[in-house]
């Protein structure tokens, strides 16, 4: 391309253009390393050291992505580059790795946005080390992921905690460039980001003994699928992967959120050739300029005008998520899952009932639902092929119920006096008369409570497994088009 | 030297949180150091232990011991106790670093380090320049100039490279060539993660009728 070509078509492409207002050191020379937060919980992400080398590569792909894309090297992107980073994910290293050590000459020419990076990759690692921490209760780690919160916000480089409309973030000229052309890189890119944000829920209020219990079937679906799936129309959401820490700390998974549409954004800037270098660097310092939390200062969850970079509503029920394509406060489209209602149960479209009687999720296949009660969880697991995470309520509200089944769907659990309740009746009410307990001690005592259940019988985790009851008449398919692929469903 | 001990022995239990591989420090294990402070928030503590040989002399053997803690952004302080045997006495010294610049593709990482050194009832004083610069895709090239108030300038070229890229991201080794009152040395090291914030070092240096073997651990909390 020539550069006549180049300038006239950056010309003609209506670039975002530069705020009044951007930040100074999005234009420092400063080095400004941040150290994280001192604390007892640091690095026990290494506590499953599977998971944590995972997660140490997932910084490795993105730097040799970005050091190929700005030495020139774009054009062996999906082959040469895409090996390298494969085979470091396949035998990922077992420590920490210096992102701007991988990415020099990135850093060189970005080293504002290598700071908002290694910022918000700090946030992350230190909430998983809290969640993994053991000794704390689940009060203690709470209020401490609270205070990570705050010790994130205090630097200039943090990302707003508010949704951000993902429509208006990924609709500027060089958006979608990335994806199209190397999208083999960008489903690299997508899977490490499915990872960063489906452990939350692997993590969050679970006892430490059941963490790494699950991390088998997450690590299988990583490796085998979310890599190298290319068919994902848009990037991983937080509240999509990890609902029940989405709507606990709804700034995080808006920041992780943000964060993941910043790659997007860059990435797109990077691989947009009608972009000369020093159009790059601006468009990337605007783009990190739409998402800091200093540009959304005095704004509110819920509140802004529609379509706008200002526009912070978000789906019913899902604090911790920003308005997607074509969706409204009712809907919003999932890949792999179409239209949804995430306010309502995955499984029978009944309203999810808030507290300690949350109900259960279901991962399968590489998303996670939220469903109304254990019978929905399994009925919903037993639809998709494959293996499948269940994590349920029961009537302690500090035990969670794990159960994790095989390929045929035999189901294990993590608690061995595990006993349920299903005396099937009318969906709207499936979250009374669908539960979990924790021995059948705690069954007799809620039916002592409940007279109405007093001919129930407390079913054992293989009993239970036998059941289902298929698709529920209440459930309400949402149909509307697909919206990432110009109308088809 | 108990209380070295001690200090020693603290940096070695908490050998699960700290340090990184790519940082050059001063006597980690050459005398050159690349021209960053460590992170804002960052304690490290760094324990060596060196063999020092001479042409017709004694060998002697010696262990220093350093914490540095990042203050603020881009600055740090460290204070450093080193000592040798037989027949020298433990030097203390505490210096103030601050980078002022990252590299660019303009020009290099600039940073400077003032630090005081007291032996006995003296006292010297030290102003270190530093920059580093990229060298082909990730090795680096660091230059360090020392002018101290009781001796002669100091010159330091310093090259690092990682090794084991694009496969291993846990291992530099290092490279230098120092001049100093028109006589010059070289020395080669090495510096490995071993933990998550753990290094451990090695390096060997020799010029001007001695040689110099050095292995040390830092660890950042």
């Amino acid at each position: 391309m020539s550069i006549l070509a180049i300038v006239l078509g950056a010309s003609q492409i209506g670039l975002p253009t530069m705020p009044n207002d951007l930040p100074a050191w999005l234009n420092s020379n400063s080095t400004d390393r941040l150290f994280y937060k001192p604390a007892p919980y640091n690095w026990d992400i290494e506590r499953i050291p599977a998971f944590a080398r995972d997660m140490y590569a997932t910084g490795v792909g993105h730097a040799m992505a970005y050091e190929a894309l700005v030495r020139g090297q774009a054009s062996s992107l999906e082959t040469r580059t895409f090996s390298t980073i494969d085979w470091v994910l396949k035998h990922p290293p077992k420590v920490p790795v210096d992102e701007g050590a991988v990415s020099p000459t990135f850093e060189r020419k970005y080293g504002a946005l290598e700071k908002v990076f290694d910022w918000a990759h700090t946030l992350h690692f230190q909430v998983i080390d809290v969640f993994m921490h053991p000794g704390w209760t689940v009060a203690q780690k709470e209020a401490e992921v609270g205070r990570l919160w705050d010790f994130y916000r205090s630097q200039p480089y943090a990302l707003t905690g508010l949704p951000m409309n993902m429509e208006v973030l990924d609709n500027f000229p060089y958006s979608g460039i990335f994806r199209k052309r190397y999208p083999k890189v960008n489903a690299l890119f997508w899977g490490y980001h499915w990872l960063q944000t489906v452990n939350y829920d692997m993590l969050y209020r679970v006892a430490i003994k059941d963490q790494s219990a699950q991390y088998p079937i997450v690590s299988e679906q990583y490796h085998r699928t979310e890599l190298y799936n290319t068919r994902r129309e848009f990037m991983p959401m937080t509240a999509e992967l990890s609902p029940r820490f989405a709507k606990r700390f709804p700034e995080i998974a808006n920041a992780f959120d943000n964060l993941h549409m910043l790659h997007d954004n860059v990435n797109d800037i990077l691989a947009d050739e009608r972009l000369r270098e020093s159009q790059k660097q601006e468009q990337v310092k605007i783009a990190i300029y739409r998402v800091l939390d200093s540009t959304h200062q005095n704004e509110r969850p819920g509140e802004g005008k529609s379509l706008t970079l200002h526009d912070h509503r978000f789906p019913e029920g899902m604090p911790g998520m920003g308005m997607m394509k074509g969706g409204n406060e009712q809907t919003m489209y999932m890949t792999g899952m179409g239209w949804m209602n995430m306010s309502e149960c995955s499984h029978c479209s009944i309203p999810l009932d808030d507290g300690p009687r949350w109900g259960a999720t279901v991962s399968a296949d590489g998303w996670t639902m939220w469903v109304r009660c254990p019978m929905c969880a399994r009925d919903m697991a037993s639809e998709t092929p494959g293996k499948a995470i269940i994590r349920a309520a029961t009537e302690d509200p500090d035990q969670m119920l794990i159960l994790t089944s095989d390929d045929e769907g035999n189901w294990t659990s993590n608690m061995p006096g595990v006993v349920f309740l299903e005396r099937f009746g009318d969906h709207p009410e499936c979250s009374d008369w669908s539960r979990a307990f924790t021995s059948p001690k705690a069954f007799d005592a809620f039916v002592r409570q409940h007279p109405e259940y007093k001919d129930a019988k407390a079913l054992s985790l293989a009993e239970w497994s036998q059941q289902n009851h298929g698709k529920p008449d209440t459930y309400q398919r949402i149909d509307k088009p697909n919206p990432y692929r110009g109308g088809r469903s | 030297m108990r209380s070295l001990f001690c200090l020693g022995m603290f940096g070695l239990s908490i050998v699960a949180l700290a340090s990184d591989h790519n940082n050059l420090e001063p006597s980690r294990p050459l005398s050159v150091e690349d021209a960053y402070s460590i992170a804002f928030g960052e304690r490290e503590i760094q324990v060596g232990f060196s063999a020092l040989g001479r042409d017709h002399a004694r060998s002697q053997y010696g262990m220093r011991t350093e914490f540095q803690y990042g203050f603020a952004k881009n600055r740090d302080f460290s204070v450093a106790f080193e000592s040798l045997s037989p027949h020298a006495p433990t030097t203390f010294e505490a210096s103030y670093f601050e980078n002022l610049r990252r590299e660019t593709d303009r020009s290099p990482a600039l940073g400077f380090r003032l630090s005081a050194n007291q032996t006995r009832s003296q006292m010297s004083t030290e102003l270190t320049l530093a920059a580093t610069k990229a060298w082909h895709q990730y090795d680096k090239l660091h230059a360090n100039i020392g002018l101290s108030t009781d001796d002669a300038p100091k010159f330091i070229l310093g090259y690092s490279s990682p090794i084991g890229y694009p496969r291993r991201f846990d291992t530099t080794a290092i490279g230098e060539f120092m001049i100093q009152r028109g006589v010059g040395s070289i020395g080669v090291g090495l510096r490995r993660q071993v933990s998550v914030r753990g290094v451990v070092d090695v390096g060997a240096i020799v010029g001007d009728g001695r040689s110099k073997l050095v292995a040390g651990y830092s660890v950042g909390f």
